[in-house]
């Protein structure tokens, strides 16, 4: 090798160094904000720029990982099954699909990443202080959320104040009756990524309360028609769970 | 008749050898069992001497212990004890607990808390806790009684401080059975700086109260009246 060969894949080693020195192996969006790490950091770590500037509901935190390509195919899945639904269903159901067909391809998704998120608990055990993989993510975090959101087997997305102490159930009044509903149950999908299902009649009510700023999605009720809205139910709760909101 | 004998006696100590380890165990376990965990003592040479701030803490009947100071932040004091639990306290009030059976998980309107501004016996505070077993919004109503002239007896000595007594009625309905709607909370407090010193929390109905001794402020209390104190005092 000459002298000058060496000099050039010497320049050449040195740049290319540089340029994986300086590529963020972690993003992550906080709140809109943008933030990169050049080494896997830990949750204390990507919290910190934030954790202090308000007074945050720790429990209401999300992170997504940005890219999984699987929740676009989930997505496409879902909003096959409905399309095939309304193939095969009169009004006013084929209406109620058709909606819920349009509102799905609108949802901003990303992979959940079930996680304990709370900046003391993350600085006091280590355990809750995981180091993040390559990658990007959009980590959500808010002050107590003051309304719960109800969607699903209804007309549009329905936001309630939350209310003290009070069970699933007695926000369902609230709600437009039609005959597609079930009536017997919901999921409350939590902002933690806890998705609960609650019985809300008479004969199987149960006192669990909806924690602020959740989901909580109301099912078809299948006796209508028959197993295929049952696969519609366990679909969209499996979709939800990645819906960015 | 030697033979059997011999065998029978060969066979029994082989019984209770093997047996002597579990039996030792169990003798061990006991010992653990009926022997009573002591309260955490520090001196006041201890605390002094200490590079964080202690605080003790007792909760229900359980052996005191002490917290180390882990953060001061957003007028936020966060103590954490040796298995990792944390106490989030603001001038004494305990605000937000990790490591508990059921963690108080946020309170809302504690800018507001009258611990933190000119008390007086007129003074209410309302807030709406959340807890992790999944109960959200509950009200809570206080009001305060303040008696001015009291004492605190630590390390063979006592410090002069405001007594506040607080009165909390848990103002939601109960979804199970209740009986303590309403207790009572005190907080012992330094008249000079208006730091709380001394308390007895019990954060909802139900649940056992927290007693705290902010100790290590209490040092640097003492020390500035130029009390002496003996330096294995406790």
């Amino acid at each position: 090798m000459s002298m000058r060969q060496f000099f050039l894949l010497s320049i050449l080693w040195v740049s290319s160094g540089a340029v994986s020195a300086n590529t963020p192996l972690v993003d992550v969006t906080i709140n809109h904000q943008a933030y990169s790490f050049e080494t896997a950091p830990r949750l204390a770590e990507v919290l910190k720029p934030l954790a202090e500037q308000d007074d945050w509901y720790w429990p209401a935190t999300r992170l997504y990982r940005a890219n999984s390509p699987f929740i676009e195919q989930q997505r496409q899945q879902t909003l096959d099954f409905i399309a095939q639904l309304i193939n095969t269903t009169d009004m006013p159901l084929k209406a109620l699909l058709a909606q819920l067909h349009v509102d799905i391809k609108s949802w901003n998704l990303a992979e959940r990443v079930p996680l304990t998120i709370d900046y003391d608990l993350a600085r006091t055990v280590p355990a809750f202080n995981p180091r993040f993989e390559k990658g990007s993510y959009q980590l959500f975090i808010a002050k107590r959320p003051t309304d719960v959101h109800f969607w699903g087997a209804i007309p549009i997305t329905v936001s309630l104040p939350h209310r003290s102490a009070a069970p699933a159930s007695s926000y369902i009044t609230e709600l437009q009756q039609n005959q597609f509903k079930d009536t017997d149950r919901v999921f409350i999908m939590q902002p933690d990524g806890e998705v609960i299902e609650v019985g809300v009649q008479l004969w199987n009510k149960q006192h669990i309360e909806i924690m602020p700023g959740s989901m909580v999605f109301i099912p078809f009720a299948t006796h209508w028609f028959t197993s295929e809205l049952t696969e519609l139910n366990r679909q969209l709760l499996a979709l939800a769970v990645h819906r960015i909101y | 008749m030697a033979l059997p004998k011999l065998c029978l006696a060969f066979f029994a100590t082989f019984l209770m050898s093997s047996c002597a380890g579990t039996y030792n165990s169990y003798v061990d376990m006991f010992k653990v069992a009926l022997t009573p965990i002591e309260d955490v003592t520090l001196t006041f040479s201890d605390v002094e001497q200490a590079e964080f701030d202690y605080v003790y803490v007792r909760y229900g009947e359980k052996p005191r212990i002490a917290m180390a100071l882990m953060l001061a932040e957003k007028n936020q004091y966060k103590w954490v004890s040796a298995d990792q639990s944390l106490l989030i306290t603001e001038n004494g009030r305990i605000v937000k607990t990790l490591g508990l059976a059921n963690d108080l998980l946020y309170l809302t309107n504690r800018d507001a808390d009258p611990l933190k501004q000119q008390l007086n016996t007129n003074s209410t505070w309302v807030r709406q806790a959340d807890w992790s077993v999944g109960e959200y919004g509950y009200l809570m109503r206080s009001s305060f009684d303040v008696y001015l002239e009291d004492t605190i007896n630590i390390f063979s000595t006592s410090l002069s401080v405001t007594k506040v007594i607080e009165t909390v009625t848990y103002e939601q309905k109960s979804n199970y059975l209740r009986f303590d709607s309403t207790w009572q909370n005190v907080f012992w407090i330094d008249a000079l700086t208006g730091r709380v010193l001394k308390s007895q929390q019990q954060l909802g109905p139900g649940m056992e109260p927290l007693e705290s001794v902010y100790i290590s402020e209490i040092v640097r209390r003492l020390k500035q009246n130029g009390v002496v104190v003996a330096k294995d005092a406790i």
